[in-house]
């Protein structure tokens, strides 16, 4: 008996294509890699759903109503690919299922089987040719709903553990994918049973296996992500071959014999080009690849210096933390020995204690500095900025200076501008450690000659602190270092021993928060070095207040 | 207000410091000459003479010589030498002399010069203070002098005993207890003048103590200090600024003396 329905125009163009895209999507597959069972697994998804496809194509083709139905039951075997895709998802997390797993996840699937050709399944009416959707449908549609939330649960919970950038994009690549593929089949049965009167049914349809075609290009895509070389190369040499054939076949065709002399050279030409072609892609996907690694190596190398750096700052806040208490139990009990608290103590044992007092101080405050340091490694310093005359601030701390600077015979200036300058805000207690750092080194770095510190508005928008002195200088290629953490140069530790190191440092963040910068200078080892504070008049990294009327004053 | 003599030739740098001393409390006289300071000495009674050894007419160790062995001068007259002591045996001499105390020129600002003036002050009193405690009665006759009983909770036993020997002799009766459980029922048990305790602790925290005692009747208005070792300076202030303790001290920076001080201070505003 023959049911006359119409086989939709559309369908080999519809269902064809997916069906070699499907195909090459295998071949691709193993080309990478044959051995693997996570893309063994898959591959068998894309077999199960490539012959679905041709099923499909047949139900439309065949009208002779007994192989209709023949074909319309076996078209359920569709749903064998969702254990496959739960096998490939246990492999791809690294769970290669062994023999007696296999079977006993296909176990539910191959029962369901054994009734695949009662009446369990589809039915046809031979009347007016309708399907009728079996139970045995509902049946595997269960189990694979089951097996699809299963294996997108499975993923999940691994991209959650997994830290490596790669696996965790793979992971919703898939996930995607599967719950695309389930909404769009899902779905699409409702959509053709609400159209079918309209008679749109057919026609919608023939849409359906697109949805194959986007479940199996990502799926593909997150496979070979990685292996995009492997996989262009392969491509380029399809294509190569391919043109190879079409050139060639040409000779079957052609009976002119100057024709055939034209392809033939034509051929030749083709064949040596596309060798060309073939081994220049292959070395070019060769490098890319090294470059690809050697990226990742350097990106895991930098993480793990990010992560030492972590560290070594914590450890720095941790040791200082620890070593506070021991040396304020120093500091208050020597105070208690000097004051008398445990008795009268001799001249002599008083000025020992002193001296152990003063070193101990010494102690503290490196202590304290390297909290600074870790503090500001972690971002962790608070800033209190408030509108600050800066001559003023810079000419106290020069003042400081004074008795030290005329104590070793140098000369300490100060010059300030002319015109007084705006109100800044400023944190004063920052600012004050940053100048002070910079005309004690000057101090100590320098025997005879003079200091100089000078204030001065610069281009209108910045104001400018100079510390210049007549010192030891140094060489242009430590400039920068200068500002480094512990940095001395061979130079300054001739000269003073003690001292962290730490104060330029700690200054220049001071500064970089003001939203300033601070620089070195210097002619020479022996030639003065030149340090330089410049702030921005306007602090962009403090709120203006009401009423201060900086703004408006220039 | 404590007053202090010293020597400074130089105009320019004698205001620097005449200045420092004046904003941090102390009196201070300057003279130029070694024989000034002689002069000064007679005519005036100082709690403290900061001596340069490099000054005109005389030098510092003479004058020191002289202040110690002429029985015309004030034996008790605390001197602090102001020098470059770079020499060991420069140092061993004044001290031989008789000096107090020493504070180095180049390492010292002005400003910690007036910290290092006021520390040996303070610790001159102390030694006063000791010195007659000592002879009185011993140093048990402290106890409880003042008619304050203090409960003082802290962890770390350097500190306990540090702070808790410190507040005794300063004439306080004092409860210590090491850990945060058995400080929280002493605490809320009630029966003394003043809470001092440490925030980290282990058991119960500092914090907590003081919201409980602060829940009670007598614990309503107790004066309470807390010490810290780990908080910053900022939130410290914070913290004593709400008001539900009078003080907070960083542990790390604060001495024995300061605390005992800062003691007295609270009470004496609460009386």
């Amino acid at each position: 008996m023959q049911c006359i329905f119409q086989t939709p125009m559309l369908l080999w163009y519809t269902h064809i294509p997916v069906l070699l895209f499907s195909l090459l999507a295998i071949f691709f597959l193993f080309s990478v890699d044959a051995r693997s069972w996570v893309i063994r697994h898959l591959a068998i998804t894309f077999i199960i759903f490539s012959l679905w496809l041709l099923d499909l194509v047949a139900q439309w083709v065949i009208h002779d109503v007994a192989m209709n139905l023949f074909v319309s039951r076996i078209s359920i075997l569709g749903f064998m690919a969702m254990p496959f895709f739960l096998l490939f998802a246990m492999s791809f997390l690294g769970r290669i299922p062994g023999m007696k797993q296999t079977l006993l996840l296909l176990a539910p699937f191959i029962f369901g089987c054994l009734f695949i050709f009662s009446n369990l399944n589809i039915q046809i009416n031979p009347e007016d040719c309708n399907t009728q959707t079996g139970i045995l449908y509902y049946y595997f549609s269960f189990f694979s709903f089951v097996y699809i939330a299963r294996s997108v649960w499975m993923l999940i919970q691994a991209r959650k553990q997994s830290r490596e950038q790669n696996i965790r994009k793979q992971i919703v690549l898939i996930v995607v994918a599967m719950i695309f593929s389930v909404c769009w089949f899902a779905l699409f049965p409702f959509l053709i049973d609400y159209t079918v009167s309209t008679g749109l049914g057919d026609e919608l349809s023939q849409i359906m296996p697109a949805g194959i075609l986007i479940f199996i290009g990502m799926l593909t895509y997150a496979m070979l992500r990685r292996r995009l070389f492997d996989v262009k190369i392969a491509a380029t040499n399809i294509f190569t071959v391919v043109i190879w054939i079409l050139v060639g076949s040409q000779l079957l065709f052609v009976q002119n014999l100057t024709s055939k002399i034209l392809i033939f050279a034509t051929f030749i030409l083709v064949v040596i080009f596309g060798i060309a072609l073939m081994r220049s892609v292959r070395e070019e996907m060769r490098r890319k690849e090294e470059l690809q690694r050697i990226s990742d190596s350097l990106a895991k190398a930098n993480e793990r210096l990010r992560e030492l750096d972590n560290t070594k700052t914590e450890f720095i806040s941790i040791a200082s933390h620890q070593l506070r208490t021991p040396l304020t139990a120093i500091k208050g009990y020597l105070s208690l020995l000097l004051e008398g608290s445990y008795g009268a103590v001799s001249a002599e044992v008083m000025d020992v204690l002193e001296k152990v007092n003063l070193v101990n101080r010494n102690l503290i405050q490196l202590v304290e500095d390297l909290l600074n340091v870790s503090r500001i490694d972690a971002g962790r310093i608070k800033y209190s900025f408030e509108p600050t005359q800066l001559e003023t601030l810079v000419a106290e701390r020069v003042d400081m200076f004074m008795p030290i600077a005329r104590d070793r015979g140098i000369e300490l200036g100060l010059r300030l501008p002319k015109k007084a300058l705006p109100k800044m805000m400023i944190d004063p207690s920052k600012m004050r450690e940053a100048v002070s750092n910079l005309v004690d080194n000057s101090i100590k770095y320098t025997e005879k000659g003079s200091v100089i510190v000078s204030v001065e508005l610069v281009r209108d928008e910045a104001v400018r602190i100079l510390v210049e002195d007549t010192g030891i200088g140094f060489r242009e290629e430590d400039g920068a270092k200068l500002f480094g953490k512990f940095v001395r140069t061979q130079e300054t530790t001739k000269v003073y021993v003690s001292g962290t190191g730490l104060g330029l440092f700690v200054g220049k963040s001071f500064v970089e928060a003001h939203g300033g910068r601070m620089w070195a200078e210097s002619d020479g080892l022996g030639k003065g070095s030149r340090f330089y504070i410049e702030l921005p008049v306007v602090n962009p990294k403090a709120p203006m207040e009401n009423g201060s009327g900086e703004e408006g004053e220039k | 207000m404590p007053k202090i003599l010293f020597v400074e030739d130089d105009q320019f740098i004698a205001e620097i410091y005449k200045k420092k001393f004046e904003t941090s409390g102390l009196d201070a006289d300057n003279v130029g000459t070694g024989k000034a300071v002689l002069r000064a000495v007679k005519g005036d009674s100082y709690d403290l003479v900061l001596l340069d050894l490099v000054i005109p007419e005389m030098s510092g160790k003479e004058v020191l010589k002289e202040l110690r062995t002429n029985d015309e001068y004030d034996k008790n007259l605390k001197i602090v030498v102001f020098s470059n002591l770079s020499s060991a045996e420069d140092r061993d001499e004044c001290l031989q002399l008789g000096a107090n105390g020493f504070i180095s020129k180049t390492e010292y600002t002005p400003s910690e010069v007036v910290e290092e003036i006021q520390r040996f002050l303070r610790q001159f009193e102390e030694q006063e203070r000791n010195g007659i405690r000592e002879s009185a009665s011993g140093f048990e006759g402290g106890l409880g002098r003042r008619g304050k009983k203090i409960l003082f909770l802290e962890d770390e036993s350097v500190f306990i005993e540090m702070f808790g020997k410190r507040l005794r002799d300063e004439g306080y009766d004092v409860v210590l207890k090491g850990e945060g459980v058995s400080g929280l029922d002493v605490a809320m048990a009630g029966g003394f003048d003043m809470l001092i305790t440490d925030i980290m602790m282990p058991g119960v925290g500092g914090h907590e103590i003081v919201s409980r005692l602060r829940q009670t009747d007598f614990g309503k208005n107790i004066p309470i200090i807390l010490l810290s070792a780990s908080l910053e300076d900022e939130q410290l202030s914070e913290i004593a600024e709400g008001s539900a303790v009078d003080r907070a001290f960083s542990k790390t920076r604060i001495t024995p003396s300061e605390l005992a001080y800062a003691v007295n201070d609270v009470f004496k505003k609460r009386s």
